[in-house]
């Protein structure tokens, strides 16, 4: 016998495992922009802290134990860098080399070299740099500042002299190419010939977006991202607004790149890592009745659970008293009368209420019996406007009289079933050879079928009830949110609805408990009941 | 024995008085007169007439399929029929707002009554009333209630047809493996099929289904996504049935007849097993559609089906969440509601009516 239970009992704990790598997986496959978006709304209105959502991320395992963080890139940062021409920009060492040597004044490097004298610089373009992609250079001399760009059709310049404005210049061949700032325009020699080089008046990029007013919750997330090591240091700063589009930032507060950032590029096997550490993390709290803190609720989820549980079980309770008194007397009657009108029409009715989906039969009893006729309220737990000084008894038929709908309709829905059940039972138990010996001993019809035949109907039955039992904690989902009763089924759909991820996995793994509970109550109460079963096993 | 040979005693007769009874040979002649074959008059049933037999004694049964057939010509036929399509707004003139005022005033002892009279009439025939051009009326976006359950209908029935397809094959492949091989095969695959049995349906689904529209995709095509789910959560149950089915054939004395006359397994499987699981598996799919169809109704009323331009009868018993909807407009929502009831009915009735029907213990 305990031998039995042990075996059980691990074989529940298999089950759990199980259960919780198949909940764990579908969240995770939620992707993490939707939880972005999810709970961009909810940040602004203040009801979800940022650290909660640090703490999706941890779920889904963003940061990486070294620190490391990868970005992936939509199409957008394709279309703004060039593909090539990116990857080239994540070269740190490349850029640290340059940085430094931009920082000693040296202008020396590989793709251009210029010279400042006397208001005129002189740009000395090497091979390559043509083709560099809108590649930024700040120079510094003199405390004056020019800025550098060059892409494929040509160089742009700017400084200060020339009011801080931008011009194109057409450079027609490689070689020493004279560049004179005079009167606030540029000249230069291209091909032996003096040109003025074309003011750029559309930018292209944003200016100056300053660099303190681009906020969002994750700014100091990626601004802290700039300081770790090969990490995307493209220029100078890095940061993200509101709708997870990446700006990178000059000192100056000049915005000459964005694009759209999402999380969790990493390559399938850290993915995978990822996901098994955050797996075993998030099982380590389960295990020590650490669901996590509910961001809907702000409460830990366990509390909420605890707390609302008992709403849905009082219902589901009464529910679930009312259908067994019903349906055990109908299913009797209509297999001791079998294939009479009596039979018929109660099957006919329990098929219906089979077929019924909850949120219509509630919807249905609301506009007639609430709306309607007036008799019951048309939704919630309680009256509004209950004296504050309610008795417990006040409270307590409050309660009941907003409960009756409901629970008509969980009577409806289940007692069919029940029914259904009860008259096969029944069926199978008369036609056995004890209740034809119970006759032939002369017994009267109704001992026959209430001593003989009911007890044992009842055995199917109990093992039944044993197995319900546990799953009345978890709430009906939908009649709880037709008739808004702030039971846990309701609690549940609306965090599902705001992506409340610690409520979701904790609330699933909660109703898997109490299946596996129920099922192994529902065994061990056969075993109970009926002393033909033994344990072989 | 005819009336022509009751007046005769047979053991008087004697070759020399009545020798037309004789043979040449002294032996008495036989008897043989064949007015009609008892064979003629049997007719040889298969097994399926039967069934069918069976089946269509039941006044049930026949309800169900009736409703069935009905539904199906509604659904998939009766688009061709209506002018209207599935998202097309009446564009006419709508039955607008009327208001009625009236005044009374009195001037030098004479009493006037002004009656001000307004009527809005709408862009486009929204809430329209049940008329002969709306058999249902319109909703709230003009788009005629009758057609749209129609169309509700097809993603309804085809959705529950395709995922009761899907299930049973998902279960009858691994509940066969299970029943078939038996140890550690089976072992493993029960425990999953434990597994699933116990993950909460809705909650998953719920889940499932937000992170199908996570995905972007167009319109009708979240419907293939969401059959996969239905299907990846509801196997298990029908693998749980295949295998119990197969490990009692297995120990029937026909199969170890075809055992001991050394069938090739595939033969065993396919024309031994496979036929006798057959009866069991239709029933438990027929009755497998209504709940499908219940699951796929509670889905697009939690707004999780078929995104709002389409079509789907949960999605319209959701508009009664409006409270105007609710009360005065129940055009809108309970056509849709008794439709799932008359669908899922039907098929239980038919599910019902097979089962008794196959179940040779049932006879009457």
């Amino acid at each position: 016998m305990w031998k039995y239970i042990a075996k059980r009992l691990l074989l529940s704990v298999f089950i759990l495992l199980g259960v919780s790598v198949i909940i764990y997986t579908l969240v995770r496959l939620m992707p993490t922009n939707y939880i972005d978006t999810k709970f961009d709304a909810q940040l602004k209105q203040g009801t979800v802290k940022p650290a909660d959502v640090t703490r999706v991320k941890e779920l889904y395992g963003l940061f990486i134990p070294d620190g490391r963080i990868n970005l992936r890139f939509d199409k957008e940062a394709k279309d703004v860098f060039g593909k090539s021409k990116f990857t080239q920009g994540l070269d740190y060492e490349n850029w640290y080399d340059r940085q430094q040597r931009l920082a000693k004044n040296d202008v020396d490097s590989s793709w251009f070299e210029g010279e400042y004298k006397n208001d005129m610089i002189s740009l000395k373009l090497t091979k390559g740099s043509k083709y560099q992609v809108l590649e930024y250079f700040m120079v510094y001399r003199n405390a004056k500042q020019f800025e550098i760009y060059a892409d494929e059709g040509g160089a742009y310049f700017i400084t200060e002299d020339a009011g801080s404005k931008l011009f194109k210049v057409y450079l027609t061949e490689l070689g020493d190419h004279e560049l004179l700032l005079q009167d606030g325009y540029v000249y230069y020699l291209d091909g032996g010939q003096v040109k003025i080089g074309e003011e750029i008046t559309d930018y292209g990029i944003n200016v100056p977006a300053k660099r303190n007013e681009i906020s969002g919750y994750d700014a100091t997330f990626l601004y802290a991202m700039t300081e770790l090591p090969n990490i995307l240091s493209y220029g100078s700063y890095v940061y993200s607004d509101q709708n997870g589009v990446l700006v990178l930032i000059d000192d100056d507060g000049v915005q000459f790149a964005t694009t759209k950032l999402t999380y969790g590029a990493l390559n399938g096997l850290e993915k995978l890592g990822c996901i098994i550490q955050g797996y075993f993390t998030w099982l380590g709290n389960f295990i020590q009745g650490d669901l996590g803190e509910s961001f809907l609720y702000s409460q830990p989820v366990a509390d909420v659970i605890q707390k609302d549980m008992w709403i849905s079980f009082s219902i589901s309770i009464v529910a679930l008293i009312l259908q067994f008194v019903i349906a055990i007397p109908l299913g009797i009657i209509s297999a001791t009368h079998q294939y009479s009108a009596m039979d018929y029409t109660v099957t006919v009715l329990a098929m219906m209420g089979i077929a019924l989906p909850s949120f219509f039969l509630g919807k249905l009893l609301i506009a007639v019996f609430a709306k309607g006729l007036g008799w019951f309220p048309v939704d919630g737990w309680s009256t509004p406007i209950l004296p504050v000084d309610a008795s417990g008894w006040t409270i307590f038929w409050d309660h009941a009289y907003h409960a009756i709908l409901p629970i008509t309709v969980l009577v409806i829905l289940s007692i069919g079933g029940l029914m259904r059940y009860t008259r096969t039972n029944m069926l199978e138990v008369l036609n056995a050879d004890y209740i034809r010996t119970a006759r032939a001993k002369g017994l009267s019809e109704n001992t026959v079928i209430y001593k003989h035949a009911f007890k044992n109907t009842m055995i199917p039955l109990v093992t039944i009830l044993a197995g319900t039992l546990p799953g009345l904690f978890g709430g009906a989902m939908i009649t709880e949110q037709v008739f808004s009763i702030p039971g846990i089924g309701n609690k549940a759909y609306k965090a599902l609805n705001a992506g409340d991820v610690p409520f979701i996995m904790g609330y699933n793994m909660f109703l898997a408990v109490l299946a596996v509970i129920g099922v192994l109550t529902s065994d061990l109460m056969y075993m109970v009941v009926d002393p033909r079963v033994k344990i072989s096993k | 024995m005819s009336e022509k040979y009751e007046n005769i005693n047979f053991d008087k007769l004697t070759p020399e008085k009545n020798p037309e009874w004789f043979n040449e040979d002294g032996s008495r002649k036989a008897i043989c007169e064949v007015k009609e074959s008892r064979t003629d008059n049997l007719k040889v049933l298969s097994p399926t007439t039967l069934v069918l037999k069976r089946f269509f004694r039941s006044k049930l049964s026949i309800v169900g399929l009736v409703i069935l057939i009905t539904l199906f010509a509604f659904s998939f036929l009766g688009p061709l029929f209506s002018p209207w399509s599935e998202t097309e707004t009446d564009k006419t003139e709508g039955k607008g707002s009327y208001r009625q005022q009236e005044f009374t005033f009195e001037v030098n002892g004479e009493s006037y009554t002004v009656y001000d009279v307004t009527y809005d009439t709408l862009s486009q025939n929204i809430y329209g009333p049940i008329d002969s051009r709306h058999w249902l009326g319109t909703d709230h976006l003009g788009m005629d209630i009758f057609t749209r359950l129609m169309y509700g209908g097809q993603v309804s029935l085809t959705l529950g047809f395709v995922v009761v397809t899907l299930q049973t094959a998902l279960g009858v492949l691994l509940g066969g493996l299970a029943g078939y091989f038996g140890g550690w095969v089976d072992n493993l695959i029960m425990r999953i099929v434990d597994i699933f049995m116990c993950v909460p349906t809705l909650p998953i689904l719920l889940i499932a289904s937000a992170l199908i529209q996570s995905w972007d995709i167009p319109g009708r095509a979240q419907i293939y996504y969401l059959m996969v789910m239905l299907t990846f959560l509801g196997w298990s149950g029908m693998a749980r049935l295949v295998r119990g089915q197969i490990l009692s054939l297995r120990e029937q004395e026909y199969m170890v007849a075809a055992e001991a006359s050394g069938l090739s397994v595939s033969r065993k499987i396919w024309k031994h097993l496979v036929p006798n699981i057959l009866p069991q598996l239709i029933v438990s799919m027929t009755l497998g559609l209504g709940g499908i169809i219940l699951t796929e109704a509670t889905m697009s009323y939690l707004g999780l089906g078929v995104p709002m331009p389409y079509a789907a009868w949960g999605s319209m018993i959701n508009k009664a969440n409006d409270s105007e909807i609710l009360s005065r407009y129940p055009n809108m929502w309970i056509p849709a509601g008794v439709l799932i009831v008359l669908a899922v009915l039907a098929f239980n009735f038919v599910g019902d009516g097979l089962r008794d029907a196959f179940d040779p213990r049932m006879k009457r």
